[in-house]
């Protein structure tokens, strides 16, 4: 299987077999995203001996996360699976950097990844289930309540420097986000094309969570 | 068809760099097999105006189910596919990246080339579309929402721009006017159709000369009426009231005003190159005001006029499909890391 993920600082290809990554190629400047996403694809197939067409499925991480960033893994993902003719499979970006991440059973992962400024995407995992759905937080906000938590925590994501800075103990998990999120979603879109559960092509979007400026301003609302 | 094998060449082309989600399969270079268009512009009407980022997610929406449309339409595989183009500028940048992506995943699965083609260009090879006659040299108008550029097409792929706009492109000044009318969006096809039944000359606007150039100018015009509009007195109209004039005439007599703007610089570039064939190209094309003015000034001069059916005036993916069939032609195969762009002047190759 074949797994994108682009909502990040940092995006990457992995090639998964039985939902263990095999290979993985990494591209730092994402500003080259839409030139350079077909050759790190291609890298990361020649570095796992595999041809495009020995794929039987392709997974990509939905956000949230960079807007464009996002469209163009989505988009790449979704005309791979279409013209291939195997299963897609979308995953929550959250939910797949918090799979496989070990804590301790009384600790709280975080997920938080940049947004707007001021404002950061963030989730929250405890003993492997997820207890706070993906949603839009003021930084500041989400300081206090990262300050008055009860119990160690855990920090996870592109967000995770900036508020390490407002804490007294190390929470930051460090390493390479797009790691963990390639690595959580070979398993769980694995698991679920073992169920048969794929996604419909047509239907796969990005998780944007919020909606356009102009929506915003002219409150009109698209869906 | 396929020069060394003989065979029909299928050029699959997908167009995104604005609000239309497009995807065509065009046979060597004169069938048109399929050719859908997903227009946005009901959803865009709502702000106004095409908003990026909406524009940009409906893309990711649309293009596979268009695209599998397309294909099916057009009884086509992938296998049966010799090349794919698709627009990488310029236009919307957000859109364009997803028709772009698309386009590179589909040539690196089918082993196909991916040929980046210029929006402008594909407005031009509508004509080719509908003309396997064309004679070298000759004068294009390309006139839409985002350009109004005088081109002189040398040979295929060789262009050289005589002209363009210094400020607003002629869609622009419609949706603009339009929106002072009261009309809505898009401003073309609202002020054609308040424009039915009107005087258009009653209210003489301002025609911008642009003195020896071949350039155009719309924002004066565009002040002119929203003057007019606002009883404020405009050297052009100061006798007249916009209270005491239908609105059918003033948007007959701005329509006017713009069409003859853009007729004057197609004849003048014409004489001046000696080209026996102009044509136009673009969405305002499609406006049937510009369409019998370009005909009676070509006909008075005695040259051929080119105008693509409505269908192919407007963004679609064939007319991408129809330039990417002449660079497929040409020996063009592309690679899998062009850029997308915002801007994209209409160049030659060096």
């Amino acid at each position: 299987m074949l797994v994108i993920e682009t909502s990040g600082n940092t995006c990457g290809v992995a090639v998964s077999v039985d939902g263990c990554v095999q290979a993985v190629r990494y591209l730092e400047d994402r500003s080259s995203l839409s030139q350079r996403i077909m050759g790190l694809v291609d890298e990361t197939l020649q570095a796992a001996s595999c041809a495009v067409h020995d794929l039987n499925g392709i997974a990509v991480s939905l956000g949230p996360g960079s807007w464009t960033g996002l469209r163009i893994g989505v988009t790449t993902a979704k005309a791979l699976a279409q013209g291939l003719r195997v299963p897609l499979v979308g995953v929550p970006t959250f939910d797949a950097a918090a799979r496989r991440m070990r804590h301790a059973p009384d600790q709280r992962l975080f997920i938080v990844a940049p947004c707007r400024k001021g404002e950061v995407y963030v989730a929250a995992y405890a003993r492997g289930q997820k207890v706070q759905s993906e949603y839009i937080a003021k930084t500041d906000d989400l300081i206090q309540q990262l300050r008055e938590a009860e119990g160690p925590i855990a920090l996870c994501g592109d967000a995770a420097d900036e508020l390490q800075k407002a804490l007294s103990y190390q929470a930051n998990v460090g390493g390479t986000f797009a790691y963990y999120v390639l690595v959580g979603a070979a398993d769980i879109a694995h698991a679920r094309l073992t169920q048969g559960d794929a996604d419909d092509l047509f239907a796969v979007k990005p998780i944007y969570l919020a909606p356009s400026q102009a929506e915003r301003v002219m409150g009109v609302r698209i869906e | 068809m396929n020069p060394l094998t003989h065979e029909p060449l299928n050029i699959l082309g997908i167009e995104t760099s604005c609000d239309e989600t497009s995807v065509a399969v065009v046979r060597d270079g004169r069938e048109i097999l399929s050719n859908l268009v997903a227009s946005q512009m009901d959803l865009h009407a709502k702000f106004g105006g095409v908003v990026p980022e909406v524009a940009s997610r409906k893309h990711v929406e649309l293009l596979n189910p268009v695209l599998h449309e397309a294909l099916a339409e057009a009884q086509v595989g992938f296998d049966d596919v010799d090349a794919i183009a698709v627009t990488h500028g310029p236009g919307l940048i957000g859109s364009l990246l997803v028709g772009v992506c698309a386009a590179k995943a589909l040539g690196y699965v089918h082993r196909k080339p991916v040929l980046p083609i210029n929006h402008l260009e594909g407005h031009i090879y509508a004509n080719f579309l509908v003309h396997e006659d064309i004679e070298f040299p000759f004068v294009c108008l390309i006139v839409s929402g985002g350009h109004t550029d005088l081109i002189l097409m040398r040979e295929h792929g060789i262009y050289e721009v005589l002209g363009r706009t210094r400020d607003d492109a002629a869609g622009e000044a419609f949706d603009k006017v339009a929106r002072v009318l009261g009309l809505g969006f898009p401003g073309g096809p609202a002020i054609q159709k308040a424009a039915e039944g009107g005087n258009p000359h009653a209210i003489r606007f301002p025609r911008a000369d642009m003195g020896a150039t071949l350039d155009f100018s719309f924002a004066g015009l565009k002040t002119s009426v929203m003057r007019f509009m606002q009883g404020l007195p405009t050297p052009e109209t100061r006798h007249l009231r916009a209270s005491d004039v239908p609105l059918s005439d003033i948007a007959a007599s701005f329509q006017q005003a713009v069409v003859d703007v853009l007729v004057r610089n197609l004849m003048s570039a014409a004489e001046r190159f000696r080209v026996s064939t102009v044509a136009l190209a673009g969405g305002v094309a499609a406006n049937r005001c510009l369409r019998a003015t370009a005909t009676a000034a070509a006909h008075a001069a005695g040259l051929r006029l080119l105008i693509p059916p409505i269908a192919l005036c407007t963004d679609n993916a064939a007319m991408i499909a129809e330039a990417g069939y002449f660079h497929f032609l040409r020996g063009e195969r592309g690679d899998l890391d062009f850029d997308t762009f915002a801007v994209l002047p209409l160049l030659s190759p060096s």
